[in-house]
């Protein structure tokens, strides 16, 4: 008999065996019946306390007026969804936060988040928690990294050597050019730029030649010295593969440098460099180093580490005017393609060979 | 891709970590908890980390506790995250009175002498005192009551219509004097002894109008304060 049974003892005139308990802690000493203490398993230690009564969300409202205007012309435009207004509580800026993440979510947000750790921002400055905003009615939609997602290139510019001479500089053109539309890669030739004003820095002083600097050039492949070929070449190229993980890699890059290219980037204005007088440049979205720790990776550790003295410069900068609903829909429309463009990337990273490390863990 | 909205100061607070704070006597142990949600239900704690001294100071830094370096000119008295104290010398000042009742009307518009005075900003309140002399004052020197009106017996000013400066740091000091003596004065703020003038307030300054003449301290009123007490009181009674 289990200990457990032991203080068990029945209770009740009809056949079914039932087992009582006594109230916490005390044990009816005349009926013998087990106090709940004596039933219940020992606690094991490990609690995850849960916070039952805590509200999980404040929210403080100010001026709603710029936020109404925006949730009305969102919902005209059909950006918004109905459902999402009794989900936001009816408040404007909840409304507006639910209309983003689903912009987002229906524009690929799930495979950005695979290998892009990035913000965006809906609001009406371009440096956060600045005292000057932007022309009244006039809000902005914000690209910015959290971190930058890292990509290894030499594996993948080595298979595609095999197939065609040409073909390392093209993928690295177009995979390259298509992300830097819209967001800042950081890659050799950013490195290149380091060195040199290294250089720059080491050639006054005293022993100069006692100062190493990365040795950016003997990283980069000979392959990327080749001309890049055209798109329409790439296509034709595309055709002929045979290799299924080759053609699924050129044509994922055919859909990235299409989708790119499907809107213009919203103009950087006067009034935009006047809020963001003395920034530094934007942080990197992405580095594209052709290994793990080479010298392109070892100037943007080198460079990191002083990107934050002063605000960087967003990545992306979308105006969206409230006196003209027009500028509202483009402005989405533009998001919309940024983030495609993002997603596709991201497929293209799942795709290159030796990019496994860079999937970002994410808690559901 | 994180989103979030920031228009004017609407602000929405998510729920994203918790300190616990652990006491033994007068020993205590804080460890900081990232907040997990789950699909539905409460929110849970995770594991803790103990609380290092670099997440206090960006804690302190998120309550304004911390200044940006900068370079203080000689006329600053005291500076800390809250408050800033700095004297300026006499000088002729230009004043406006609302045109309430005639008397303020003739004294509108006009240059007029001004003693040395103390202004501080705490917490974007503006103070007022004035100085028996002309120089920088010390810890202990005797401060005198503002003679303006809108000021009141602690020298607390009475912002009204004055156009209050966004900034306040060492560059905008000058600014927040312009903003001033740039508002109407345009009534007594409670019962404060403004001047030793047998004739007044009104008397005073009807007296200095378009004098070319230093301003006479001798009808400065006592505020019963040090520079040090007013620093440690800021405004209070």
């Amino acid at each position: 008999m289990s200990g457990t049974a032991d203080v068990l003892s029945l209770v009740g005139q009809s056949d079914r065996t039932m087992f009582a308990m006594a109230p916490w802690a005390s044990t009816s000493a005349s009926r013998r019946v087990p106090t709940a203490e004596q039933l219940m398993a020992p606690e094991c230690g490990v609690v995850l306390p849960r916070l039952n009564e805590v509200p999980v969300e404040h929210r403080f409202l100010a001026d709603d007026r710029e936020t109404i205007r925006l949730a009305e012309i969102l919902v005209t435009l059909g950006i918004g969804a109905v459902e999402d207004w009794s989900q936001s509580g009816r408040d404007p800026t909840k409304y507006a936060s639910l209309t983003l993440q689903r912009w987002i979510r229906n524009h690929g947000g799930a495979t950005i988040d695979r290998r892009f750790d990035l913000d965006v921002t809906l609001g009406d400055r371009l440096v956060d928690y600045s005292d000057e905003r932007g022309p009244r009615e006039t809000l902005y939609l914000i690209v910015d990294p959290e971190a930058a997602a890292f990509a290894v290139l030499r594996p993948t510019l080595e298979f595609l050597e095999k197939i065609h001479l040409r073909l390392p500089a093209t993928f690295f053109t177009h995979f390259v050019g298509s992300l830097n539309r819209w967001v800042r890669v950081y890659d050799f030739h950013d490195a290149e730029e380091r060195v040199e004003m290294l250089r720059e820095w080491y050639e006054g002083e005293a022993n100069a030649e006692q100062y190493e600097v990365p040795d950016v050039e003997g990283c980069v492949p000979q392959s990327l010295k080749e001309r890049p070929l055209s798109l329409r070449s790439l296509r034709a190229i595309g055709d002929t593969i045979r290799r299924d993980e080759t053609r699924d890699l050129v044509n994922v890059l055919l859909e990235l440098c299409r989708i790119s290219k499907q809107v213009r980037r919203p103009e950087f204005t006067e009034e935009m460099g006047e809020q963001l007088m003395d920034s530094n440049p934007p942080l990197p979205c992405l580095l594209a180093a052709f290994s793990a720790g080479d010298a392109v990776a070892g100037c943007f550790d080198d460079e990191a580490e002083t990107a934050l003295e002063t605000t960087p410069q967003p990545n992306l900068i979308i105006p969206l005017k409230l006196t003209e609903p027009t500028s509202v829909r483009q402005g989405f429309r533009t998001l919309g393609v940024v983030c495609e463009t993002l997603a596709a990337a991201s497929r293209l990273l799942d795709l290159m060979p030796g990019n496994d490390d860079g999937v970002i863990g994410r808690e559901k | 891709m994180t989103s979030h909205v920031r228009i004017g100061d609407n602000r929405i607070f998510m729920l994203k970590q918790a300190v616990l704070l652990y006491q033994d006597g007068s020993t205590t142990l804080a460890t900081l908890h990232e907040v997990k949600s789950l699909h539905e239900g409460a929110p849970y704690l995770g594991a803790g980390q103990s609380v290092t001294t670099g997440f206090l100071e960006r804690l302190a830094r998120g309550l304004g506790a911390s200044l940006a370096p900068e370079v203080l000119p000689a006329n600053i008295l005291s500076r800390t995250p809250e408050l800033i104290v700095w004297w300026s010398p006499e000088k002729p000042r230009l004043m406006f009175f609302s045109d309430a009742n005639k008397d303020t009307t003739e004294l509108n518009g006009r240059m007029y002498p001004h003693p040395a005075l103390v202004f501080m900003v705490n917490d974007r309140e503006l103070l007022v005192r004035a100085l028996g002399e002309n120089r920088r004052p010390t810890a202990d020197t005797r401060l005198k009551n503002a003679p303006y009106w809108n000021t009141d017996a602690h020298g607390r000013v009475c912002l009204g219509s004055m156009r209050v400066p966004e900034e306040v740091s060492a560059g905008s000091l000058s600014v927040w004097e312009d903003a001033y003596f740039a508002s109407e004065f345009t009534h007594p703020s409670g019962a404060v002894h403004l001047t030793t003038h047998p004739g007044g307030f009104l008397r005073l300054w009807s007296s200095l109008a378009r004098r070319d003449r230093r301003f006479p301290v001798k009808f400065l009123a006592d505020a019963n304060q040090t520079l040090q007490e007013f620093v440690q009181k800021r405004g209070e009674s």
